[in-house]
């Protein structure tokens, strides 16, 4: 290119040359002739007519050159060295400055070029100001990150030791003096012991609640499926315990997550299903799935005891219950933590108050386009022996079988 | 062919005494009685390994229980010591320890301790441990009995 460049640049100033040249050259020619002619001419009125011709011709011809001179100064030149320059800044030297000469429109041309220049190094250098100020953030942030997920750990850590003295302790006081105190004593021990119990689950789910997006913070494709069968495998024990039923959508889309944070969510949510079960009955859970506009909305409906409508709020708030601690157990941090993790991947979750007969909560996902979707052939599947799971397609089929 | 059991001499090597003393009670609930020994941090661990000072008269134990979180030396020092030395690298160590961390247990490994457990949270648990590690080390495994 720099070859084409200075070609073009050397044929402006030869074609001005060239052309000139010739105008000269012609003239001068056309002299030679007049002379020769006024030579061979007779006397009289011709000569005269000759010779004035011959003084034309060398006036034009001196014009001609002057004429040339002068562009040539003028603004052949200096258009040529505006050309280097401007070059040598395109090719990537933006601190080379810019020369002005020759007439006034070339100078003015050519100061114009000299500020673009200017104006547009100094945005190359606030942009690079710029980024370096980012990444200085993104550092600080990065360290802050690191600080706050060792105190936490710490604080957790160094939280559980004195709970473990009085926990244990009250236990031996039991064990060791047990017949020696009467029941409200015993009770009394029974409660302190309870209570440092509880105040361990509530520092153990405070910290996994801390951690979302902390510690746990990967932006990869997942297969949401995947993370179901996850979930449905640690829930293994309770759901064949309580003869649940898990009913699965036969497709789950990939989304861009942490597989950590969204198999909690599944597990959460049917643990949960599980949990509140209506008594004499085993739990039904049906999960379904639907894409539309780039979103997958899944809802998880039980056939349990069902949450109130006045508390579709209070429910998604850290550590708070609905039931007292005798009836049902748990620190009252899922339905948060599920909150956290879906709003984290960029959706929402919340009870459908209109459904009756246990509880359906819903929740978008934006999701991967299929081209980045991991839950393409090629996935090992993994086979997990979850008591009584069925597709929808199937129970679909079941039903128009009994038609006949 | 049922061997004899006969007790065994247990060091503990654990600072903090609230921890001391539970471990005491949990061994004392086994029908056999063995000697527990303790040392407070890990030079006192050491001077008793060697039989150095006030520890002349020690008894070369059978079982080191090793809490990692200890003054001074600290408890992977210990480990390291005592498995780096042609002496005493047959004795077996288990690592007794409220750490779960990942790192805690494979450089307790790596630095060849015997076994590596979390000091359950429950005391109910904590015992049932004890137990199962007394069981183990007396009456499952046979252990190395240099006569000095």
């Amino acid at each position: 290119m720099r070859a084409q460049r200075l070609y073009r640049r050397v044929s402006i100033q030869r074609s001005s040359e060239v052309g000139f040249g010739a105008a000269a050259l012609l003239a001068l020619v056309a002299a030679i002739l007049t002379v020769g002619e006024i030579v061979s001419a007779p006397s009289g009125s011709a000569r005269w007519y000759a010779v004035t011709v011959l003084v034309v011709l060398i006036v034009l011809l001196l014009v001609v050159v002057s004429l040339f001179l002068l562009v040539n100064k003028g603004v052949i030149r200096p258009l040529a060295r505006l050309g280097e320059d401007t070059q040598l800044v395109a090719d990537g030297d933006p601190g080379y400055r810019v020369r002005g000469s020759g007439f006034g429109a070339l100078t003015s041309l050519s100061s114009d070029i000299e500020g673009m220049r200017r104006r547009i190094t100094h945005e190359l250098d606030s942009r690079a100001e710029d980024q370096q100020t980012l990444e200085e953030q993104a550092e600080e942030l990065r360290r802050s990150n690191a600080e706050l997920e060792q105190f936490a750990y710490v604080a957790s850590h160094d939280l559980q030791e004195p709970l473990r003295k009085v926990a244990s302790f009250c236990q031996l006081l039991e064990r060791r003096y047990g017949d020696k105190l009467d029941d409200s004593a015993r009770q009394y021990i029974g409660f302190a012991v309870d209570g440092a119990k509880r105040m361990q689950e509530l520092i153990n789910d405070l910290l996994a609640f801390s951690r979302v997006g902390r510690l746990h913070d990967r932006r990869e494709p997942v297969a949401l499926a995947a993370t179901l069968d996850n979930a449905l495998r640690n829930l293994s024990v309770s759901l064949e315990e309580s003869e649940a039923e898990v009913v699965v959508p036969p497709e789950l889309p990939g989304v861009t997550g942490d597989r950590t944070l969204l198999t909690m969510v599944w597990q959460n949510l049917i643990g949960n299903a599980v949990k509140f079960r209506t008594p004499d009955s085993s739990p039904r859970v049906v999960i379904e799935a639907e894409e539309t506009d780039g979103e997958c909305q899944i809802t998880v409906t039980d056939n349990g005891i069902g949450i109130d409508a006045q508390f579709a709020d209070k429910i998604f708030v850290i550590f708070q219950r609905l039931h007292s601690r005798d009836t049902y157990g748990g620190t009252g941090i899922g339905l948060a933590l599920c909150r956290k993790i879906v709003e984290y991947h960029g959706g929402r979750i919340w009870l459908d108050t209109d459904h009756r007969d246990g509880a359906r909560f819903i929740l978008t996902v934006p999701v991967l386009p299929p081209a980045d979707d991991p839950a393409d052939p090629g996935r090992e599947t993994v086979d997990v022996p979850t008591p009584r799971t069925q597709t929808v397609d199937a129970l679909a089929s079941e039903g128009s079988e009994g038609v006949d | 062919m049922d061997m004899p059991v006969s007790p065994i001499e247990v060091l503990l090597v654990e600072d903090d005494p609230g921890d001391e003393l539970m471990t005491r009670e949990a061994f004392k609930d086994h029908k056999v009685h063995n000697t527990l020994h303790v040392a407070r941090d890990g030079e006192e661990a050491i001077e008793f390994l060697y039989r150095r000072g006030k520890y002349a008269d020690a008894p070369r134990p059978d079982l080191v229980l090793l809490d990692l979180n200890l003054p001074k030396y600290d408890g992977r020092e210990v480990l390291a010591r005592i498995k780096g030395d042609e002496d005493l690298n047959s004795i077996p160590v288990v690592v007794l320890t409220t750490s779960e961390a990942e790192e805690d247990i494979v450089r307790s490994y790596k630095l060849h301790a015997n076994a590596y457990v979390t000091k359950p949270v429950d005391f109910e648990h904590f015992l049932e441990v004890v137990r199962q590690i007394d069981d183990f080390f007396v009456t499952v495994v046979r252990l190395p009995r240099p006569r000095d």
